[in-house]
């Protein structure tokens, strides 16, 4: 495994998947879209991808900590709650991180068959999306002077419970896509080309998120 | 075709036509009063009788005067949760009530706290030991 490879894949991934959220995601607010399952179904394709070529454990959450970072740089543009969505990009890291990890389902998740794809994606949409939005629903409240109240997340659980289910459909499609894609190995390709390509995404994706 | 392609196809299809009934949730109620502890008023009534407010971007009535005029005796002791027309809800303290605008499309808006203590058809408002 070459370390600065991975840095760099790291810092470009989460850079795309930050600028996204900056800019289709508070697109799809504005809109009144579903702006949550539609973002976090790409985040997971970008996991999926990555996970696959680069073959590391943290890189995702370490691209969830650069993508929630984008949402402080463009605070004026963004039609959504600033801290809910880093909170939720952060936790849809770490529980596709938690996912992985668990031998059953990275063994399910691995097996190369169209079944298991399908179903690894609407497993991760399903868990990401929910789960992602239990914990910003019971994080961001304390991060304020208001406090945690439980009956506000109870009454609230058949919504996201319900919304989960069109994240799951969206990655269902998004996650066999993004693993045809990893015939395409960013990882493998020759240094002169790969660092310089790299490097001007993630400088790219930094201005754009900084002007908008 | 392989059997476990089929299944899948129909897996994602059901899935699909599932989370199309989700589109109902985003429907608005009408709107025919507000409740507030065991009263209830409609929102002209409300804007009647409570004083205005204005932030910068949004103006209506304030909910700490709305709170009081609906006759809630010694609010700063207790909480108020905040019920949407799809039930969505949130708690907020006196102090953040004392921030906040119910607008005349029913929103109650906090702009100190963040946007996911905004609700939007607010059809109740209950107070909390």
């Amino acid at each position: 495994m070459n370390r600065k490879r991975i840095l760099i894949g790291t810092l470009m991934f989460g850079s795309i998947w930050g600028l996204l959220e900056c800019t289709l995601g508070a697109f799809l607010h504005l809109m009144h879209l579903p702006a949550g399952a539609v973002m976090t179904t790409i985040a997971l394709a970008l996991m999926v991808y990555t996970r696959k070529i680069y073959k590391q454990r943290g890189m995702q959450l370490s691209m969830g900590f650069i993508a929630s970072s984008f949402k402080l740089l463009n605070l004026g543009f963004i039609g959504g709650c600033v801290w809910c969505a880093m909170v939720a990009i952060i936790a849809e890291a770490l529980i596709f991180e938690t996912m992985l990890s668990l031998p059953f389902i990275f063994r399910f998740y691995e097996k190369n068959r169209v079944f298991n794809k399908v179903l690894s994606g609407v497993i991760l949409g399903y868990t990401c999306y929910s789960g992602g939005y239990i914990i910003t629903e019971t994080i961001t409240p304390l991060l304020t002077s208001t406090g945690f109240f439980l009956m506000d997340l109870i009454s609230l659980m058949p919504l996201i419970l319900l919304r989960g289910i069109t994240a799951a459909a969206l990655s269902a499609i998004a996650i066999p896509l993004a693993l045809i894609f990893t015939g395409f190995n960013l990882y493998e390709i020759n240094a002169r080309i790969y660092y310089p390509f790299t490097s001007i995404i993630t400088i790219m994706c930094w201005f754009i998120a900084v002007i908008i | 075709m392989n059997k476990n392609v089929s299944i899948t196809i129909v897996g994602v299809i059901a899935l699909l036509l599932i989370s199309g009934c989700i589109s109902e949730e985003e429907e608005k109620s009408t709107i025919n009063g507000l409740k507030i502890a065991d009263r209830t008023f409609t929102l002209k009534e409300l804007f009647a009788i409570c004083e205005e407010r204005n932030l910068d971007e949004h103006s209506g009535i304030a909910l700490d005067d709305m709170v009081i005029k609906a006759g809630i005796s010694n609010p700063e002791e207790y909480t108020y949760t905040i019920i949407a027309s799809d039930n969505y809800q949130k708690t907020v303290k006196w102090e953040d009530m004392q921030k906040g605008v119910l607008t005349n499309e029913s929103f109650a808006v906090f702009p100190h706290l963040p946007k996911m203590y905004w609700v939007r058809d607010v059809i109740e408002v209950k107070q909390n030991e």
